[in-house]
């Protein structure tokens, strides 16, 4: 086999490959045996014909054809290994002759990615404070969470459930009766629509009303009624009042029975406040941290490899409302954008999140960070133990983690946790001991080298 | 007899290429030739030395085709030895 490799740009190689005789000759024979019993021949039992006769029933060309299809890839992949290449997807193939066999394959590379100093790298997260604010916010939203709803007589106001009976319908659709629906008056309420809302607010009990609703051209919440003019009979049964209950200790018992006293529920809701503010920081860090890692590298990702993950995603999309480029349309039909508004927009940070994947995968291979399969047996166990106290069966549950797929995403996620607490580990450790400068100038030619790792920090503390 | 229209065509098939292998060669040939004129025909169009002929025919089978009884024709095959050293060429690839 003789291999030619041109560099193309973007990550992308193509190889020139000539086979030799020999291996066409073994493919074709190999060929033959895969073939000779499928075929059925007259005058012949399935897989007794001989290649001469075979040959000539099917013709060369057809088994020659399928012999090649078949030394492509395996004389391809020798190649790449020949050349130490390692690509992510199928290679392309394109025959230049076929006797004999030369072609060319066009492989997309690895990313390349070449790592800064991330050794240098210093940061800490945000410090995390609770406010007042914070925690009287999260007051009144358990107060509205736990709000009840009484009956009232007067006519209803913006903050009231009223509970009406519709009667009627939109142009062009048969009349329908909606009983008992709850609509609760909002300022800003959008559902269904403000109109609504302006209608119903000042009836009184029993009070009936026609009202008319003119849906904008742009509805997005039911697609089939924008544009259009509904009439509706309401008649109000019911008007209630939104009742905040006290901040008290008896509302503290009501939320949960562990709070005897107001402070206790206080205090646990600043502690909810302060771990929600922390993992928020640490995400932001996170963030923070990866782009300043990925700032000081040098990454090539091929487009093509971007490509296939922003189709990957518009088809799992597209799935669940169809299959295949029908089930994509829908998709895009229901969210209202174009194919390449949705690449630009929604996909965009595809690219990032692979560069992301990337570079953090090769300070893992750089600092030999790895998980075993043992530890995953033990995460999985573990699972499975835990469910199995809410009422699981244990090894039904320990045979559903324990699939390919899961294991991989286990292996992934347990991967990049330990690279990133690794990387956390060194951006917020204390900077080294500065040299003092008589030490280093006292001894020139032994520490000359000590000097070359760190004049970095000995400028740095001398402008301090 | 003409000697082109005694052997008719060569008969492919597993036996036959099993035979082929001991130099024997099967041909289906006219229901009125004798081994003599095979012998004659074979040797005279493939230009090679025959060392024996065998025959044999297949008698034809009675089919049905609607209500009406048919007999499909008999077939007269030979076997034709060859010397030790000749082949026939056309029928090698086959």
């Amino acid at each position: 086999m003789k291999v030619s490799v041109e560099e193309k740009p973007d990550r992308m190689v193509e190889l020139y490959v000539e086979a030799d005789p020999e291996e066409i000759e073994e493919s074709m024979k190999a060929t033959y045996h895969r073939l000779v019993g499928r075929v059925n021949i007259p005058g012949f039992r399935r897989g007794k014909a001989p290649r001469p006769i075979l040959e000539q029933y099917v013709g060369r060309n057809s088994i020659l054809l399928e012999a090649i299809d078949y030394l492509m890839p395996k004389l391809c992949a020798e190649a790449l290994q020949e050349h130490d290449l390692e690509i992510i997807d199928t290679p392309e193939f394109n025959i230049v002759e076929r006797e004999p066999l030369k072609f060319k394959a066009t492989v997309t590379l690895t990313p390349l990615v070449k790592l800064g100093d991330y050794q240098q790298i210093r940061m800490m997260p945000e410090e995390v404070e609770v406010t007042e604010e914070d925690i009287n916010r999260a007051m009144e939203s358990l107060r509205d969470h736990y709000a009840t709803w009484e009956s009232v007589e007067r006519r209803a106001e913006i903050g009231d459930s009223v509970i009406i009976d519709m009667e009627g319908g939109c142009e062009g659709d048969p009349p329908q009766l909606l009983p008992n629906q709850q609509a609760i008056l909002l300022e800003d309420a959008h559902v269904p629509i403000p109109e609504l809302t302006a209608q119903i607010k000042g009836m009184e009990k029993e009070e009936e009303r026609e009202v008319t609703l003119h849906y904008p051209y742009d509805y997005a919440d039911i697609p089939s009624l924008a544009g259009k003019t509904c009439c509706f009979k309401i008649k109000a049964k019911e008007i209630k009042e939104k009742r905040l209950p006290e901040l008290d200790d008896e509302f503290a018992k009501t939320v949960g029975e562990e709070f005897d006293t107001l402070q206790a529920l206080r205090e646990q809701v600043t502690n909810k406040i302060r771990i929600t503010k922390q993992r928020e920081a640490m995400e932001r860090f996170d963030r923070d941290l990866i782009s300043e890692l990925v700032f000081q590298c040098e990454v090539q990702i091929p487009p093509a490899m971007v490509e296939r993950e922003i189709n990957y995603s518009l088809q799992e999309e597209g799935r669940k409302f169809g299959e295949g480029r029908e089930g994509i349309e829908k998709y895009l039909t229901d969210v209202g954008v174009t194919e390449n508004q949705m690449r630009d927009t929604v996909f965009q940070p595809i690219e990032t999140n692979i560069t992301r994947g990337v570079v953090l995968n090769e300070v893992g291979k750089k600092e030999g960070i790895e998980v075993n399969s043992s530890e995953i047996d033990e995460i999985i166990e573990g699972m499975a133990r835990e469910r199995e106290k809410e009422g699981a069966e244990y090894e039904a549950v320990k045979s559903a983690l324990n699939t390919k797929e899961m294991r991989w995403y286990m292996h992934e996620k347990l991967l990049e946790d330990r690279i990133m607490q690794f990387l956390r580990n060194i951006a917020t450790a204390p900077t080294a001991p500065v040299v003092q400068s008589e030490e280093v100038t006292g001894n020139a030619t032994s520490t000359s080298e000590s000097c070359e790792e760190e004049p970095e920090l000995e400028t740095t503390q001398q402008a301090e | 007899m003409n000697i082109y229209r005694v052997l008719r065509r060569p008969i492919i098939t597993e036996k036959s290429a099993f035979l082929k292998e001991q130099n024997k060669y099967v041909f289906e040939v006219l229901p009125g030739a004798n081994k003599h004129q095979i012998r004659h025909a074979v040797e005279k169009i493939f230009k090679v030395e025959v060392a024996s002929v065998n025959v044999l025919t297949n008698a034809g089978e009675v089919r049905r085709l609607g209500r009406h009884k048919m007999l499909t024709s008999s077939i007269k095959k030979a076997i034709v030895t060859l010397k030790k050293g000749n082949k026939i060429d056309i029928i090698e690839g086959v």
